[in-house]
Protein backbone atom coordinates (compact mmCIF):
# COMPACT_ATOMS: atom_id res chain seq x y z
CA UNK A 1 0.00 0.00 0.00
CA UNK A 2 1.06 3.58 -0.66
CA UNK A 3 1.92 5.37 1.94
CA UNK A 4 -0.87 8.48 0.63
CA UNK A 5 -3.30 5.70 0.88
CA UNK A 6 -2.32 4.84 4.02
CA UNK A 7 -2.56 8.59 5.40
CA UNK A 8 -5.78 8.80 3.61
CA UNK A 9 -7.30 5.95 5.52
CA UNK A 10 -6.01 7.11 8.71
CA UNK A 11 -7.43 10.17 8.02
CA UNK A 12 -11.01 8.34 7.29
CA UNK A 13 -10.54 6.32 10.51
CA UNK A 14 -9.23 9.17 12.79
CA UNK A 15 -12.57 11.31 11.34
CA UNK A 16 -14.72 8.24 11.71
CA UNK A 17 -13.41 7.78 15.51
CA UNK A 18 -14.38 11.36 16.26
CA UNK A 19 -17.59 11.40 14.32
CA UNK A 20 -18.25 8.45 16.63
CA UNK A 21 -16.93 9.99 19.99
CA UNK A 22 -19.29 13.63 19.23
CA UNK A 23 -22.24 11.34 18.92
CA UNK A 24 -21.71 9.36 21.99
CA UNK A 25 -21.06 12.45 24.01
CA UNK A 26 -24.88 13.11 22.38
CA UNK A 27 -25.91 10.31 23.56
CA UNK A 28 -24.53 10.52 26.99
CA UNK A 29 -25.95 14.15 27.58
CA UNK A 30 -29.66 12.99 26.14
CA UNK A 31 -29.65 10.25 28.70
CA UNK A 32 -28.38 11.50 31.46
CA UNK A 33 -29.17 15.43 31.53
CA UNK A 34 -31.56 16.46 34.55
CA UNK A 35 -35.07 16.01 33.39
CA UNK A 36 -37.80 18.16 34.69
CA UNK A 37 -40.62 18.00 36.27
CA UNK A 38 -44.08 18.61 35.27
CA UNK A 39 -46.67 20.62 37.55
CA UNK A 40 -47.42 22.10 40.64
CA UNK A 41 -44.59 21.54 43.40
CA UNK A 42 -44.31 22.73 47.39
CA UNK A 43 -40.33 23.84 48.32
CA UNK A 44 -38.11 25.18 50.71
CA UNK A 45 -34.83 27.00 50.12
CA UNK A 46 -33.36 28.30 53.03
CA UNK A 47 -29.92 30.56 52.55
CA UNK A 48 -27.58 30.18 55.24
CA UNK A 49 -25.69 34.23 55.16
CA UNK A 50 -21.88 33.78 56.46
CA UNK A 51 -22.71 36.16 59.37
CA UNK A 52 -25.19 33.46 60.51
CA UNK A 53 -28.99 34.84 59.39
CA UNK A 54 -31.14 32.36 58.32
CA UNK A 55 -34.12 33.37 55.72
CA UNK A 56 -36.44 30.69 55.00
CA UNK A 57 -38.71 30.95 51.82
CA UNK A 58 -41.52 27.86 51.78
CA UNK A 59 -43.58 28.67 48.55
CA UNK A 60 -45.68 27.17 45.73
CA UNK A 61 -44.09 27.18 42.07
CA UNK A 62 -44.66 25.24 38.70
CA UNK A 63 -41.24 25.98 37.43
CA UNK A 64 -39.35 23.10 36.07
CA UNK A 65 -35.83 24.00 37.36
CA UNK A 66 -34.81 25.94 40.56
CA UNK A 67 -33.27 29.37 39.46
CA UNK A 68 -36.71 29.96 37.58
CA UNK A 69 -38.93 28.53 40.64
CA UNK A 70 -36.73 31.32 42.95
CA UNK A 71 -37.53 34.31 40.91
CA UNK A 72 -39.67 36.83 43.21
CA UNK A 73 -38.59 35.24 46.11
CA UNK A 74 -35.17 34.31 46.60
CA UNK A 75 -32.65 36.73 44.65
CA UNK A 76 -29.93 35.37 42.77
CA UNK A 77 -27.20 36.74 40.61
CA UNK A 78 -24.32 35.38 38.33
CA UNK A 79 -22.32 35.02 35.25
CA UNK A 80 -23.34 32.26 32.30
CA UNK A 81 -21.02 30.04 32.46
CA UNK A 82 -19.52 26.06 30.65
CA UNK A 83 -21.72 24.87 33.41
CA UNK A 84 -25.01 27.34 33.23
CA UNK A 85 -25.49 30.22 35.53
CA UNK A 86 -22.38 30.66 37.78
CA UNK A 87 -24.07 31.82 41.06
CA UNK A 88 -22.22 34.97 42.70
CA UNK A 89 -24.88 36.76 44.66
CA UNK A 90 -27.44 34.77 46.40
CA UNK A 91 -30.07 37.32 48.51
CA UNK A 92 -27.94 40.45 48.05
CA UNK A 93 -24.45 38.53 49.03
CA UNK A 94 -21.21 38.35 47.20
CA UNK A 95 -19.64 35.67 46.95
CA UNK A 96 -15.78 36.49 46.17
CA UNK A 97 -14.54 33.37 44.00
CA UNK A 98 -11.38 35.17 42.98
CA UNK A 99 -10.96 35.02 47.53
CA UNK A 100 -12.08 31.23 46.92
CA UNK A 101 -15.39 31.94 48.25
CA UNK A 102 -18.24 30.16 46.25
CA UNK A 103 -22.58 29.79 46.89
CA UNK A 104 -23.53 26.02 47.11
CA UNK A 105 -26.34 24.52 48.06
CA UNK A 106 -27.67 21.17 48.85
CA UNK A 107 -30.80 19.45 47.82
CA UNK A 108 -32.71 17.43 50.97
CA UNK A 109 -29.13 17.67 53.08
CA UNK A 110 -27.15 16.29 50.17
CA UNK A 111 -24.65 18.27 47.95
CA UNK A 112 -26.24 19.93 44.58
CA UNK A 113 -25.13 17.70 41.80
CA UNK A 114 -26.14 20.42 39.15
CA UNK A 115 -26.16 23.82 38.36
CA UNK A 116 -28.95 26.10 39.98
CA UNK A 117 -30.46 26.59 36.37
CA UNK A 118 -30.35 22.62 35.15
CA UNK A 119 -31.81 21.14 38.85
CA UNK A 120 -35.09 19.84 38.51
CA UNK A 121 -37.71 20.95 41.30
CA UNK A 122 -39.75 18.31 42.63
CA UNK A 123 -42.87 18.82 45.21
CA UNK A 124 -41.57 18.76 48.69
CA UNK A 125 -37.82 19.41 47.88
CA UNK A 126 -35.49 21.44 50.33
CA UNK A 127 -32.45 23.81 49.19
CA UNK A 128 -30.41 25.29 51.57
CA UNK A 129 -27.84 27.71 50.04
CA UNK A 130 -24.51 28.24 51.61
CA UNK A 131 -21.49 29.68 51.00
CA UNK A 132 -18.14 27.82 51.76
CA UNK A 133 -14.43 28.80 51.34
CA UNK A 134 -11.71 26.55 50.26
CA UNK B 1 8.12 36.86 16.26
CA UNK B 2 9.11 36.77 20.01
CA UNK B 3 7.22 34.65 21.69
CA UNK B 4 5.86 37.29 24.45
CA UNK B 5 3.97 38.97 21.19
CA UNK B 6 2.91 35.75 20.40
CA UNK B 7 0.77 35.29 24.39
CA UNK B 8 -0.04 38.82 23.36
CA UNK B 9 -1.53 37.88 20.55
CA UNK B 10 -3.45 35.19 21.89
CA UNK B 11 -4.57 37.16 25.02
CA UNK B 12 -6.15 39.62 22.71
CA UNK B 13 -7.98 37.35 20.48
CA UNK B 14 -9.02 35.19 23.03
CA UNK B 15 -10.95 38.71 24.96
CA UNK B 16 -11.64 39.87 21.40
CA UNK B 17 -14.16 36.22 21.04
CA UNK B 18 -14.90 35.81 24.33
CA UNK B 19 -18.37 37.33 23.62
CA UNK B 20 -19.15 34.04 21.29
CA UNK B 21 -20.25 31.09 23.65
CA UNK B 22 -17.18 28.69 23.85
CA UNK B 23 -16.14 29.39 20.94
CA UNK B 24 -12.21 30.82 21.21
CA UNK B 25 -8.84 31.12 19.32
CA UNK B 26 -6.45 29.87 21.76
CA UNK B 27 -6.90 26.05 21.02
CA UNK B 28 -5.76 27.25 17.37
CA UNK B 29 -2.85 29.42 18.29
CA UNK B 30 -1.30 27.36 20.76
CA UNK B 31 -1.28 24.21 18.15
CA UNK B 32 0.58 26.53 15.74
CA UNK B 33 2.66 28.20 18.60
CA UNK B 34 3.76 24.38 19.35
CA UNK B 35 4.56 22.94 15.47
CA UNK B 36 6.34 25.85 14.97
CA UNK B 37 8.57 26.26 18.16
CA UNK B 38 7.99 22.98 19.67
CA UNK B 39 8.57 22.85 23.85
CA UNK B 40 9.28 26.90 23.59
CA UNK B 41 4.99 26.97 23.11
CA UNK B 42 4.75 26.30 26.91
CA UNK B 43 6.26 30.16 27.43
CA UNK B 44 3.25 31.50 25.51
CA UNK B 45 0.96 28.96 27.15
CA UNK B 46 2.01 29.86 30.77
CA UNK B 47 1.61 33.76 29.74
CA UNK B 48 -1.67 33.60 28.89
CA UNK B 49 -2.83 31.51 31.82
CA UNK B 50 -1.13 33.85 33.91
CA UNK B 51 -2.81 37.09 32.31
CA UNK B 52 -6.19 35.17 32.70
CA UNK B 53 -5.58 35.03 36.23
CA UNK B 54 -4.70 38.72 36.38
CA UNK B 55 -7.64 39.51 34.47
CA UNK B 56 -10.43 37.38 36.17
CA UNK B 57 -8.95 36.27 39.20
CA UNK B 58 -7.49 33.88 40.43
CA UNK B 59 -10.53 31.23 41.51
CA UNK B 60 -11.24 27.73 40.10
CA UNK B 61 -11.15 28.29 36.69
CA UNK B 62 -7.41 29.66 36.96
CA UNK B 63 -6.25 26.15 38.32
CA UNK B 64 -8.12 24.47 35.35
CA UNK B 65 -6.20 26.54 33.00
CA UNK B 66 -2.87 25.59 34.29
CA UNK B 67 -3.07 21.76 33.73
CA UNK B 68 -5.51 22.41 30.50
CA UNK B 69 -3.29 24.39 28.47
CA UNK B 70 -0.53 22.84 28.83
CA UNK B 71 -1.72 19.47 28.24
CA UNK B 72 -2.99 20.67 24.97
CA UNK B 73 0.79 21.65 23.98
CA UNK B 74 2.32 18.59 25.48
CA UNK B 75 -0.50 16.83 23.05
CA UNK B 76 0.91 18.40 19.90
CA UNK B 77 4.38 17.98 21.29
CA UNK B 78 3.75 14.06 21.40
CA UNK B 79 2.18 14.14 17.98
CA UNK B 80 3.61 16.53 15.61
CA UNK B 81 6.26 13.58 14.90
CA UNK B 82 3.04 11.35 13.70
CA UNK B 83 0.54 14.00 12.25
CA UNK B 84 1.74 15.92 9.07
CA UNK B 85 -1.57 16.08 7.86
CA UNK B 86 -3.81 19.69 8.83
CA UNK B 87 -7.07 17.92 8.53
CA UNK B 88 -5.77 15.30 11.02
CA UNK B 89 -4.40 18.60 13.28
CA UNK B 90 -7.96 20.33 12.51
CA UNK B 91 -10.03 16.61 14.25
CA UNK B 92 -7.23 17.02 16.88
CA UNK B 93 -8.39 20.42 17.55
CA UNK B 94 -12.30 19.35 17.56
CA UNK B 95 -11.78 16.26 19.56
CA UNK B 96 -9.62 18.62 22.41
CA UNK B 97 -12.61 21.07 22.73
CA UNK B 98 -14.64 18.11 23.11
CA UNK B 99 -12.76 17.11 25.80
CA UNK B 100 -12.45 20.35 27.59
CA UNK B 101 -14.98 19.64 29.35
CA UNK B 102 -14.06 16.55 30.80
CA UNK B 103 -10.24 18.04 32.10
CA UNK B 104 -11.66 20.76 33.50
CA UNK B 105 -14.19 18.17 35.37
CA UNK B 106 -10.73 16.09 37.02
CA UNK B 107 -10.91 19.27 39.51
CA UNK B 108 -14.33 18.85 40.54
CA UNK B 109 -13.25 14.73 41.08
CA UNK B 110 -10.49 15.65 43.22
CA UNK B 111 -12.44 18.08 45.29
CA UNK B 112 -15.77 16.67 45.15
CA UNK B 113 -15.89 13.38 43.89
CA UNK B 114 -17.17 11.15 41.06
CA UNK B 115 -20.90 11.93 40.78
CA UNK B 116 -20.05 15.54 41.41
CA UNK B 117 -17.35 15.66 38.23
CA UNK B 118 -20.16 13.34 36.15
CA UNK B 119 -22.78 16.21 36.97
CA UNK B 120 -20.23 18.29 35.79
CA UNK B 121 -19.38 17.03 32.53
CA UNK B 122 -23.23 16.26 31.96
CA UNK B 123 -24.39 19.79 32.14
CA UNK B 124 -21.30 20.75 29.98
CA UNK B 125 -21.49 18.69 27.26
CA UNK B 126 -23.76 21.30 24.31
CA UNK B 127 -20.91 23.67 25.28
CA UNK B 128 -18.52 21.05 24.45
CA UNK B 129 -20.20 19.88 21.21
CA UNK B 130 -20.08 24.15 20.68
CA UNK B 131 -16.39 24.14 21.74
CA UNK B 132 -15.78 21.22 19.21
CA UNK B 133 -17.23 22.34 16.50
CA UNK B 134 -15.93 25.77 16.87
CA UNK B 135 -12.38 24.59 17.13
CA UNK B 136 -13.20 22.32 14.10
CA UNK B 137 -14.01 25.88 11.57
CA UNK B 138 -11.35 27.60 13.16
CA UNK B 139 -8.87 25.11 12.37
CA UNK B 140 -10.18 23.81 8.96
CA UNK B 141 -9.62 27.77 7.92
CA UNK B 142 -6.72 29.32 9.67
CA UNK B 143 -4.59 26.30 11.17
CA UNK B 144 -2.50 26.01 7.38
CA UNK B 145 -2.06 29.78 7.07
CA UNK B 146 -1.19 30.65 10.17
CA UNK B 147 0.88 27.95 10.75
CA UNK B 148 3.25 28.80 7.24
CA UNK B 149 3.21 32.64 8.59
CA UNK B 150 4.13 31.94 12.56
CA UNK B 151 6.92 29.68 10.62
CA UNK B 152 7.92 32.17 8.30
CA UNK B 153 7.96 35.19 11.06
CA UNK B 154 10.18 32.61 13.52
CA UNK B 155 12.89 31.33 10.70
CA UNK B 156 12.92 34.15 8.10
CA UNK B 157 16.30 32.75 7.13
CA UNK B 158 14.21 29.70 6.00
CA UNK B 159 11.63 31.27 4.30
CA UNK B 160 13.84 33.64 2.12
CA UNK B 161 16.24 31.08 0.71
CA UNK B 162 12.97 29.26 -0.52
Amino acid sequence: MSSMSRQKKTTVIVIAVAVVLVLAALVCWVSFRPQALEGVKDITVTVTHTDGTVVTEEFRTDAEYLAEALEGHIDIEGEDSEYGLFVKTVDGEYADDTEGTYWMFNVNGAMGEYGVDTQPVADGDTYDFYTITY
Amino acid sequence: MSLALLAAIIIAAKEAMSPLPNIEPVTLLLICAALVYGAKAFYPCAIFVLAEGLLYGFGWYFFVYVYVWPILVLLVLLLRKHITSYVLWTVVSALYGLFFGPLCCLQALVVSGWSMAFSYWISGIPYDLIHCAGNAVLAAVLLKPLTTLLQRLAHPEQSSST
